[in-house]
């Protein structure tokens, strides 16, 4: 009897795994061991010299006012953005599922901006809320002063916390569409017999019942706007104005290349890793609890 | 509480090509039990839906009250449901289950709660409102559902194949238990059920449906003795009615191989009809009966099933007696001739016997 392929010799799998082992190692792996090797050592701006620093990098970072700020303002950013993508996400889904007559043309619709790339987005943004252009524009000349963000900083905030939740919500909206679809229709009917309305029904039913693919998509998203939202950033704000949108990662990107301080930026980059470390450990800890709830 | 009549009139429902029903018309009377029977696919579930109003009929009317309902969402009609796989909300627990629809009708805490300890003493249930679904058994899932349907006391009961998840034991409790309930309570209920036993038990009336259409509906026992057609025959009973072809001749109808019976049916034109008699109504040691082969016996303690031929068709007969039988054996069959119902060949309806013609 002869089963699916099988490799004989004990290296064939290395050698096919290679290019995407390589690609990993080149760009994942080599430049977290070179970021942790510089939060322990200072850095000439150029690398042509460097002394071994022991907790020196981390301790200015933690006594640095700058970091705290940076902080806070990563906690705003990924606290806002969450929330408005998972809500307008579910808002979405739980009307095309209503819907479901022209559900799949609204499903693909709604899932085309998931290809398009931040900073591209960032850039189309930046230029749809430029306040001196285009609708914005118009409000200004209406109320002058009306929409300054790079003048206010809480304008600014949320513009770029718009801009990433709408980077966020086709993934969102996918994943809980699904989930929506995969409850059983006896339901939806027994809450309909029981006198609910739709909407009753959303709340009452599909919402305490996709709450694990809430979660699922809640934290995913929080890790992305942790890790993933420099693009946007950086097209709309650069951490602008007066510190207001300095998330930590564009704090880290400016620290290193603008202000050459590769020592502190490493550091940096490796409280951030264990923040997201942090995040992740929290989420599989969710999941593992859930899953024997539900086993 | 009080119950709803419900008419149906004129439904048709298809699914793409296929057409489940067409011009169905049924009635169902204030506070009356109906079962819905039929074999799978003959629509009575789609029948119970349309009621409900979970799904929308191509064609036709429901009114319930008095009041056209056609186009009423399902949550406006007051009507309850038991539904199949019990669909117990699993995020809640059983008292929120069954409060659900009490607190969206509007009613207070105070009232809610009374409504739900009475539903509860009634089921059984009140050691089990703290738990969710999932800590419960089958059975007790399934009390959940029907409390669930009963603590609103809408005016109209739709059940729809409730113990067809139950073993055998616990159906036949729950059987009782539904027939107890139902008189306490009083609204219109409509069960439907594929298997003949939980119509036979539970209902006042009977709809047996085939194919989307009426085959026939009465009482139980006028299903079980007066079939209107030879589906209705062979759908009643455990095991069901015996259907044999035989020559039509005057006064007498012959069964091949087996010998000559009289029926009273007379001017008929054809010359071939279908004999209808229940196992238990024949008689095992008849002088002059139908010649007929013993193949085999299952003996149930309580009775046993002897399966015989009559020429190359089988028949089914129960005997409660004790005299021994041999496979092989020859037996001389008696068919009392109030136990006959005669059929015509052609469209397997039953035809009036003389004396009901005369009468």
């Amino acid at each position: 009897m002869k089963s699916s392929a099988r490799f004989h010799g004990r290296w064939t799998p290395f050698v096919l795994g290679l290019p995407q082992l390589m690609l990993i190692v080149l760009f994942f792996y080599w430049p977290t061991l070179k970021g942790w090797w510089w939060s322990w050592h200072l850095e000439c701006p150029f690398g042509h010299c460097s002394t071994f620093v022991g907790f020196g990098n981390y301790a200015r970072e933690l006594k640095d006012g700058s970091f705290y700020a940076s902080l806070l303002t990563t906690a705003v950013f990924s606290a806002l953005s969450v929330s408005l993508s998972v809500l307008v996400a579910l808002l979405l889904a739980g009307m095309v599922e209503l819907h479901q007559r022209s559900g799949k043309l609204f499903r693909n619709l709604l899932i085309w901006p998931y290809a398009v790339a931040g900073s591209v987005l960032g850039v189309i943004l930046k230029v749809a809320a430029s306040p001196s252009i285009g609708l914005m524009g118009y409000l200004n000349t209406l109320w002058p002063g009306f929409w300054q963000p790079h003048l206010s900083g809480v304008q600014a905030m949320s513009m770029v916390v718009f801009a990433f939740a709408w980077t966020q919500i086709p993934f969102d909206f996918i994943v809980l569409v699904a989930a929506l679809r995969s409850i059983p229709t006896d339901y939806m009917a027994a809450a309909a017999i029981d006198g609910a309305g739709p909407l009753r029904r959303f709340i009452d039913i599909q919402v305490p019942m996709i709450r694990p693919q809430l979660f699922f998509v809640a934290m995913i998203n929080l890790i992305d706007s942790i890790t993933n939202s420099f693009a946007i950033i950086d097209t709309m704000t650069q951490g602008g104005p007066g510190g207001a949108t300095d998330i930590l990662a564009y704090k880290i990107y400016r620290d290193g290349f603008i202000g050459l301080d590769l020592s502190g930026s490493s550091a940096l980059s490796m409280l951030l890793m264990l923040l997201v470390l942090a995040v992740s450990a929290v989420q599989f800890v969710m999941f593992e609890r859930q899953a024997r709830r539900e086993a | 509480m009080s119950g709803a009549a419900i008419q149906v009139r004129g439904l048709s429902k298809r699914y793409g090509e296929r057409t489940v029903m067409e011009q169905l018309d049924i009635d169902f009377a204030t506070g009356q039990f109906t079962v819905v029977l039929g074999p799978s696919g003959c629509g009575k579930s789609t029948l119970l839906r349309v009621i409900a109003g979970l799904e929308e009929a191509d064609q036709g009317t429901v009114s319930i009250g008095d009041v056209d309902m056609t186009r009423t969402p399902p949550q406006s009609r007051g009507c309850a449901m038991v539904f199949q796989n019990y669909a117990l909300y699993p995020h809640m627990s059983v008292r929120d289950n069954i409060g659900y629809a009490l607190k969206l009708a509007g009613l207070d805490r105070v009232e809610r709660e009374r409504r739900i300890g009475e539903a509860a003493e009634l089921l059984g249930l009140r050691d089990l409102l703290d738990r969710k679904p999932t800590q419960l058994s089958g059975g007790q899932r399934q009390r959940v559902a029907i409390g669930r349907a009963i603590a609103r006391r809408q005016r109209v009961l739709l059940f729809d194949e409730p113990l067809s998840n139950l073993d055998a034991k616990l159906r036949h409790d729950m059987r009782m238990e539904l027939r107890r309930l139902h008189n306490e309570i009083g609204a219109t209920t409509i069960f439907v059920t594929h298997d003949q036993m939980e119509a036979m038990t539970l209902a006042d009336r009977v709809v047996l449906l085939n194919k989307g259409q009426v085959e026939q509906a009465g009482t139980p026992m006028a299903l079980y003795h007066q079939p209107r057609t030879t589906f209705v025959a062979g759908f009643i009973g455990t095991p069901p009615m015996n259907v044999l072809t035989a020559h039509h001749e005057g006064d007498y109808a012959t069964i091949e191989d087996g010998g000559r019976l009289h029926v009273d049916q007379r001017a008929s034109q054809r010359t071939s009809m279908m004999i209808g008699i229940r196992p238990e109504a024949i008689a095992l040691d008849a002088p002059n009966g139908i010649i007929a082969t013993l193949d085999a016996i299952e003996d149930l303690g309580s009775h046993r099933v002897i399966y015989v031929r009559i020429g190359r068709q089988r028949v089914l007969a129960i005997d409660h007696g004790r005299r021994p039988f041999q496979p092989g054996e020859t037996l001389s069959l008696g068919f009392p001739p109030d136990a006959i119902c005669c059929f015509d060949a052609a469209t397997g309806e039953r035809m009036a016997r003389v004396a009901e013609v005369q009468a």
